[in-house]
C-alpha cells in the first residue's frame, strides 16, 4: 500500500470520505456514532490485466477523533490491536491506514479486508445450517479468540455483527473498538484496572450487567455462549430492553443464581431475585441440537465467571473434537503492550502517537530492499 | 501444436467463455498432445496406487488392517471406474465434450491456450516457503496466500539441514505465482500469525526434486483445469425440500427447525473422500441449500473424487446421488494487494 509518490485524493461528498484515488468507493455499508464504513475496490491490484478481479476492501472512517479524547484513545487502541493481530486467519486483516485533517473529511481511515457477510446477516436469513456448520463457526471464532486472549486482550464486544463471514464459510473477528489489554505488567496503577463500558447488551455477561468492576476474559466466553445459542435458535437468546430486563432474561434461562455466587461477587440482586426461577434445560429450548452442544452451552452460559470455560477448555470440548486442527490453533507471539494508555494523557500526546502508528504501519507495508 | 479436431481460433466458439480471471499466459502447460495420453493415465493410476498403498491416513495416523481391508474394494472400483471414465487416447477434446453432453466451465479459450503455449517466457510456478515456525499449519498459511489457484501443495516438517518446516506451492499459472512472489517479497503483507514468512522460487537449494523445479502441468491435468474448471476444492450441495424460503434480502428470524439439517456426518464424508488424497480442510459453505466444501491438497484428488462420485455404480455414487457437485473457487484464488 505504501507508496512514496505523493498521493492524489478523491472525495465522496455523501459519505464525507476522502481516499487515495487508487480506491473506488462502491457502497455505504454503515454509519454510527463512531464513524462510517464504505465498501471499495483497490484499482491498483488489477493493474496487470483488464479483466482481473479487484481487491474488495472495507474503509472505516473513525470520526471526531480530534475533538473527543475518548474517541482518539479508542482509535489508537483499535489501530494498535489490529496491527498486533495481523495474519491470523480468523481475525480481520488491516491493509492500509491514513489520517485526513481536512474538514469535513477529517478522521482516521482504516482499510480492511471485506467479507461477503457478517454472521448476523447469515443467522437472520434463509441460510441452511447443520450441526457441522455451527461447530465450524464456533470453532473458528474460538481459534480467533484464543489468539486474542493469548496476548492478554479481551475483545469485549463479540456479537454476530462483529464477525465477518466469507461465502466459503471462513469467519473473521473484527471491530476492536472496545477491546483492551489486561496484562498487569502494563498497568501503572495496579488496582481496578478496568472501568465499566457499554457493550452490546444482549451479549453482555451477567457480571457486566451487574456493573462488577473486575472482570476478565470470561466476558468473551459468555458472548460466545450467546452466539452458540443464537446459531441454533436463529434469534438472540437474551434480548433485554434495558439493564434490568436483560438481567431478568438471563435469570429466566439460567435460573436464579446461587446464594454463594451472589455473596462471592457482592451482586446487588435484591430487587430481581423474586420470583425464584429454575434453570431451563437446553434440550427444551434447542431440542435438535446435540447433547454435546447442550453441554458446551452449560459451560459457557453460567453465572459464575470463574466456572465458565476458558477458550482452551472450549476447544478441548468433545463438541469440537471432530473439527480440531491442532496445528492451526496458534497463540500470539507477544503480549499486547497498552502502556500508552497511561503514558499518553493529553490530546496532543495521543495525536502524536496516532500519527506515529499510522506512519509505522505504512512504512512497514513495503520492504526496503536497500536495508 | 494442437492436433486435428481440436478447437482452434476458428472453431472454438461453442466452448469459448468469458474469463473472470486472466488465464491468458500459459506457457508452462504441456502442449505436446491434445489427447489424454497414456502417460497421463499412468500418472493418475500411480497416484491412486500410492494412496491405496499408503500406510498412513490423512491425519498421519497408521491405517489399521481392518480399515485397509474395508478400503481395498473401493480402491479397486476406483481404478476401474477411472480408466472407464477417461477419454480414450484417440478422442479429441470436442468429441469428448460432446460425449459427456456437458458444457465445459473452462476459464480460457483454446485460442489463448494455443497462442500463449508457444510463448517462451518464464515458466516458474513453484514457490517455496522456507521458514515456517513450529505450530503454524498449512491452513493458516494458505489463508494468507493469494494470486491464483494451486495445482497442489506439499508441506514438509523438519526438512533438510535446517530442519525447517517447508511448504511448496504449485501455482497452476506462472503469472499468478509471479504476482504472489512479488506481493510476498516487496510488501510486508504476507504475515502468518505475526510472522513474516520468507518465500523463494523453487530451486536447487530448497526443492526436493533436483531435476525439475518448475514442472509443467501435465497435459491431461491441464485439460481438466482448462475445460472443466478443475480445482482443489469440491463443493457439495443438496436442496432442502421442506424449507420455505422468504424471497427477501431483509433480515428476519428464520424457522430454526426447517433451517437446520440433521444427520450430515462430516467424519464419514472425510473417511470416504480421503482415499482420493490428502484433505486440507472441510468447511461449511454459506448457502440456502445444505452445502459444504472439501479442499484437497492436490487438484488431481478433486478430479478423481468428482468423477467417482458422479459415476453410476461407483461406491460413492449412491451416497452422493442427491447432491450437486462442482469445483469451488480455490481459497488462494484472490487478487494480490498492489503496492
Amino acid at each position: 500500500m505504501y507508496n512514496k509518490t505523493k498521493k492524489t485524493y478523491a472525495t465522496y461528498k455523501d459519505a464525507k470520505f476522502s481516499v487515495d484515488q487508487r480506491y473506488k468507493i462502491k457502497q455505504l455499508l454503515g454509519k454510527g456514532t463512531y464513524g462510517t464504513v464504505c465498501s471499495a475496490v483497490d484499482t491498483r491490484s488489477s493493474s496487470n490485466s483488464s479483466n482481473e478481479e479487484e481487491v474488495k476492501i472495507a474503509i472505516k472512517k473513525v470520526s471526531n477523533i480530534f475533538e473527543k479524547e475518548v474517541l482518539l484513545n479508542r482509535a489508537v487502541r483499535e489501530l494498535k490491536l489490529m496491527r498486533h493481530f495481523k495474519g491470523h486467519r480468523n481475525v480481520v486483516n488491516l491493509i492500509d491506514l491514513d489520517i485526513v485533517y481536512i474538514e469535513p473529511y477529517e478522521g482516521l481511515y482504516c482499510y480492511q479486508e471485506l467479507a461477503d457477510y457478517d454472521l448476523a446477516r447469515v443467522i437472520y436469513s434463509s441460510i441452511q445450517f447443520s450441526e457441522f456448520h455451527i461447530q465450524s463457526f464456533i470453532y473458528q471464532i474460538l481459534c480467533g479468540l484464543k489468539y486474542i486472549h493469548s496476548a492478554d486482550v479481551i475483545h469485549r464486544d463479540l456479537k454476530p455483527g462483529n464477525i465477518l463471514v466469507t461465502i466459503q464459510g471462513c469467519l473473521k473477528i473484527c471491530d476492536f473498538g472496545l477491546a483492551r489489554g489486561i496484562n498487569p505488567k502494563y498497568f501503572k496503577n495496579k488496582s481496578s484496572p478496568i472501568t465499566n463500558y457499554v457493550a452490546t447488551r444482549w451479549y453482555r455477561a451477567p457480571e457486566l450487567v451487574l456493573s462488577q468492576k473486575n472482570y476478565g476474559k470470561s466476558v468473551d466466553l459468555w458472548a460466545i455462549g450467546c452466539i452458540l445459542s443464537e446459531l441454533y435458535g436463529r434469534r438472540p437468546l437474551l434480548m433485554g430492553k434495558d439493564k434490568f430486563h436483560q438481567l431478568h432474561e438471563i435469570i429466566k434461562v439460567l435460573g436464579t443464581p446461587r446464594k454463594d455466587i451472589i455473596t462471592k461477587y457482592k451482586w446487588n440482586l435484591s430487587t430481581t431475585v423474586k420470583p425464584q426461577y429454575e434453570r431451563v434445560k437446553w434440550n427444551a429450548i434447542y431440542p435438535f441440537a446435540s447433547s454435546e452442544a447442550h453441554n458446551l452451552l452449560d459451560s459457557l452460559l453460567c453465572w459464575d465467571p470463574n466456572e465458565r470455560f476458558t477458550v482452551q477448555q472450549c476447544l478441548e470440548h468433545i463438541y469440537l473434537s471432530k473439527l480440531r486442527d491442532l496445528e492451526n490453533e496458534p497463540v500470539c507471539n507477544q503480549l499486547f503492550d497498552f502502556s500508552f494508555e497511561t503514558s499518553c494523557t493529553s490530546m496532543s500526546d495521543l495525536k502524536m502517537l496516532l500519527h506515529e502508528e499510522v506512519e509505522a504501519f505504512r512504512s512497514e507495508a513495503i520492504v526496503n530492499k536497500e536495508k | 501444436m494442437f492436433h486435428a479436431g481440436v478447437p482452434t481460433a476458428n472453431n472454438v466458439s461453442p466452448y469459448t467463455c468469458v474469463s473472470t480471471n486472466s488465464y491468458n499466459t500459459l506457457p508452462h502447460l504441456a502442449t505436446d498432445s491434445s489427447r489424454y495420453s497414456k502417460a497421463g493415465l499412468r500418472r493418475f493410476a500411480r497416484s491412486i496406487y500410492q494412496w491405496s498403498s499408503s500406510k498412513v491416513d490423512d491425519d498421519g495416523e497408521e491405517i489399521d488392517k481392518s480399515d485397509r481391508q474395508q478400503l481395498q474394494p473401493k480402491f479397486q472400483t476406483l481404478q476401474t471406474e477411472f480408466s472407464k471414465l477417461n477419454f480414450r487416447e484417440d478422442m479429441n477434446i470436442k468429441t469428448a465434450l460432446a460425449k459427456c453432453n456437458r458444457q465445459p466451465d473452462s476459464f480460457t479459450t483454446l485460442k489463448n491456450f494455443e497462442k500463449v503455449s508457444s510463448h517462451p517466457s518464464s515458466q516458474k510456478r513453484v514457490i517455496v516457503i522456507v521458514n515456517i515456525p513450529e505450530g503454524t499449519g498449512i491452513s493458516s498459511i494458505l489463508a494468507q496466500v493469494c494470486g491464483g489457484p494451486m495445482e497442489r501443495i506439499n508441506f514438509y516438517r523438519g526438512r533438510g539441514n535446517r530442519n525447517a518446516n517447508v511448504a511448496e506451492l504449485y501455482f497452476i499459472f506462472p503469472e499468478h505465482a509471479r504476482k504472489f512472489h512479488e506481493y510476498a517479497t516487496t510488501t510486508r503483507f504476507f504475515i502468518v500469525n505475526g510472522y513474516a514468512l520468507q518465500v523463494e522460487w523453487a530451486d536447487r537449494s530448497n526443492s526436493e526434486d533436483l531435476d525439475e523445479f518448475h514442472p509443467q502441468v501435465p497435459s491431461y491435468l491441464a485439460k481438466e483445469i482448462l475445460h472443466w474448471g478443475a480445482r482443489r476444492c469440491l463443493v457439495f450441495s443438496k436442496a432442502v425440500p421442506s424449507k420455505t424460503i422468504k424471497n427477501t434480502n431483509q433480515l428476519h428470524y428464520p424457522s430454526a427447525k426447517s433451517h437446520f439439517t440433521k444427520g450430515l456426518d462430516i467424519s464419514q464424508i472425510r473417511k470416504d473422500l480421503v482415499v482420493f488424497g490428502e484433505i486440507l480442510d472441510i468447511g461449511p459453505v454459506i448457502s440456502r441449500k445444505v452445502c459444504f466444501s472439501v479442499q484437497f491438497a492436490d487438484v488431481r484428488s478433486a478430479v478423481v473424487a468428482k468423477k467417482v462420485c458422479e459415476t453410476v455404480g461407483s461406491p460413492l455414487y449412491d451416497q452422493f446421488k442427491d447432491w450437486s457437485l462442482w469445483y469451488g473457487k480455490d481459497p488462494t484464488d484472490l487478487p494480490c494487494i498492489g503496492k
